[in-house]
């Protein structure tokens, strides 16, 4: 039940999307808008804006379906309605796409439901807070009690994608290779190490032979295309790691998690 | 019989005309088009224009434009919906249809039809069609005053002022190479070409003082001082002409603004 909630809900949202039955949300979704135009009292506008946001979550347009819970009044709800609320609003800011914001849910969410342990792991690994996220996944699969995977689930983790500086990738930068070798590159880094190199030796050799304008000038001219762009070339790889490891990571924790409860439920 | 559909009767979309600006002013567009497109209103002008509203809204334009251009001249909603459509087909590139409508309108909003009349013919860069809409412009009324003092800045940048040359450009930059680039306005690339070209220059006249003319050492830096001087010559009469299109795109993105923007003080 738990990887239908969570891991198929995209395909049961677009299904939803093509069904017959998809234009009734929509037309349910206006009439639920139409009981808060209306004036209705506190309890029935937050009762219409929570319908409202699960119609659009059936329509798979879950950016609306949270825009929709920000506007529910928390403070006329039980803390248990509030929680469930905050929950969903995670959850649908999750399938958005809308990471960060929904780590900004997640302590006031709360974690008393299994559900709520795994959403917070995923939520948390895909904005790349992967120690906050460990604990959660680890207390996720150790829900019913000790499970046996568990070490491998930690040693994963283990292996998550280091953050990269970019003023630690800019300093090493100024020797060639070393800002590409941090960053991964190390194919990279040796062109660049050559070119760099070649540019070097075009300096020396025109100096040592007494052609000091063309050492000076062409060399000048060669380094300012090799060294400047080994560094611009540095800074755009530490922004493409920082911006797509914590989602390659995501999504490998997804399958992995997945895998553990197909697990846990065969046992 | 009119009025009642297959399912039952149906009613006037008037009950329900707030709500519907409700849902726009509070960005719920796709429930007020959902709403508006639903088949349980009687099919009158006003709802015709309402979901071309909520089309235009939505930056569906096509739509909007069709919608609009489908409201009767006896409509409430004709000189809203014919400015606006007019506005509309103006972005999507249509600026002869809208002029004809317009032509034929006569009702209390004058000043403002000059003012997209002058928009248009801007655009379609139609000098004469400019001065004779221009003469509805009164400078004094503030939703129009803008857009009149606009048009004529852009009318006398176009029309009036002398425009930038490819050819002096590409002249300046074989006179002293980058000076056409700084001319189009681009004063670091037209700096940058004058030290690239300046040291290939001093690479090879080292070359030749020390190697002589006929050595490889001078014609090769030789060769590529000549490809880079031509090329910044090439480069400064092209640099000119998208000079002269981005300065004509973006006049034309300032009358389409202002073509636009008016009608929000206009029609409140």
């Amino acid at each position: 039940m738990l990887k239908t909630r969570l891991f198929c809900i995209m395909c049961i949202s677009l299904c939803a999307l093509y069904s017959s039955r998809a234009q009734d949300w929509e037309s349910m979704a206006v009439e639920l808008e139409r009981t808060v135009w209306s004036g209705a009292g506190l309890e029935e506008t937050n009762t219409a804006l929570i319908g409202k946001a699960g119609c659009y979550f059936q329509l798979g347009r879950y950016a609306d379906a949270s825009s929709t819970l920000s506007r529910v009044r928390l403070f006329a709800l039980t803390p248990e309605e509030r929680q469930e609320v905050l929950y969903k609003q995670e959850l649908y800011m999750f399938l958005s796409g809308d990471f960060q914001q929904a780590s900004s849910l997640i302590e006031e969410a709360g974690d008393e439901t299994r559900d709520a342990l795994l959403l917070h792991s995923l939520v948390l690994a895909y904005s790349g807070k992967y120690d906050e996220s460990e604990i959660y996944a680890a207390r996720f699969v150790s829900w019913d009690g000790p499970c046996e995977r568990l070490p491998e689930l930690l040693k994963f983790y283990e292996g998550h994608p280091r953050h990269r500086s970019a003023s630690t990738a800019m300093a090493l930068s100024f020797v060639p290779p070393l800002g590409h070798f941090y960053n991964g590159a190390y194919g990279e880094g040796l062109l660049s190490l050559g070119l760099n190199g070649a540019a070097a030796a075009f300096v020396v050799a025109n100096l040592l032979g007494g052609y000091w304008v063309t050492g000076i000038l062409g060399g000048g001219i060669m380094l300012n295309y090799t060294f400047m762009g080994n560094q611009e070339r540095n800074a755009a790889l530490v922004r493409r790691h920082d911006a797509n490891d914590p989602i390659a990571f995501g999504d490998s924790l997804r399958v992995l998690l997945s895998d553990i409860c197909n697990n846990c439920a065969n046992d | 019989m009119p009025g009642i559909s297959a399912q039952g009767l149906k009613k006037p979309l008037g009950e329900d005309f707030e709500f519907v600006n409700y849902l726009i002013e509070n960005d719920l567009k796709l429930d007020a088009r959902k709403l508006v497109w639903s088949p349980e209103y009687i099919e009158t002008d006003s709802l015709v224009f309402v979901r071309g509203w909520v089309e235009y809204q939505l930056k569906e334009l096509e739509r909007a434009r069709d919608l609009f251009a489908a409201v009767p001249q006896e409509s409430a909603f004709y000189p809203k919906a014919l400015f606006y459509g007019t506005a509309v087909s103006a972005h999507l590139g249509d600026y002869d249809s809208p002029v004809q409508r317009l032509e034929q309108y006569s009702g209390p909003y004058a000043e403002l039809k000059g003012v997209q009349l002058a928009g248009l013919a801007l655009l379609r860069d139609d000098p004469e069609a400019f001065r004779s809409a221009a003469r509805a412009f009164s400078y004094s009324d503030y939703a129009l005053c803008a857009a009149e003092q606009e048009f004529d800045k852009i009318y006398k940048s176009r029309y009036e002022s002398r425009q930038k040359s490819p050819l002096l450009a590409a002249a300046a930059s074989a006179l002293v190479p980058g000076l056409g680039k700084i001319y189009a306005g681009k004063t670091g690339e037209g700096i940058s070409s004058l030290l690239l070209i300046g040291a290939t220059g001093a690479i090879t006249a080292e070359h030749w003082i020390k190697d002589g003319i006929s050595d490889w050492k001078t014609i090769l830096p030789g060769l590529i001082t000549a490809v880079l001087y031509i090329g910044n010559i090439y480069g400064s009469y092209m640099s000119v002409s998208i000079y002269n299109t981005d300065l004509k795109n973006a006049q034309n993105t300032a009358v389409l603004y202002n073509v636009h923007i008016p009608l929000r003080s206009v029609f409140k």
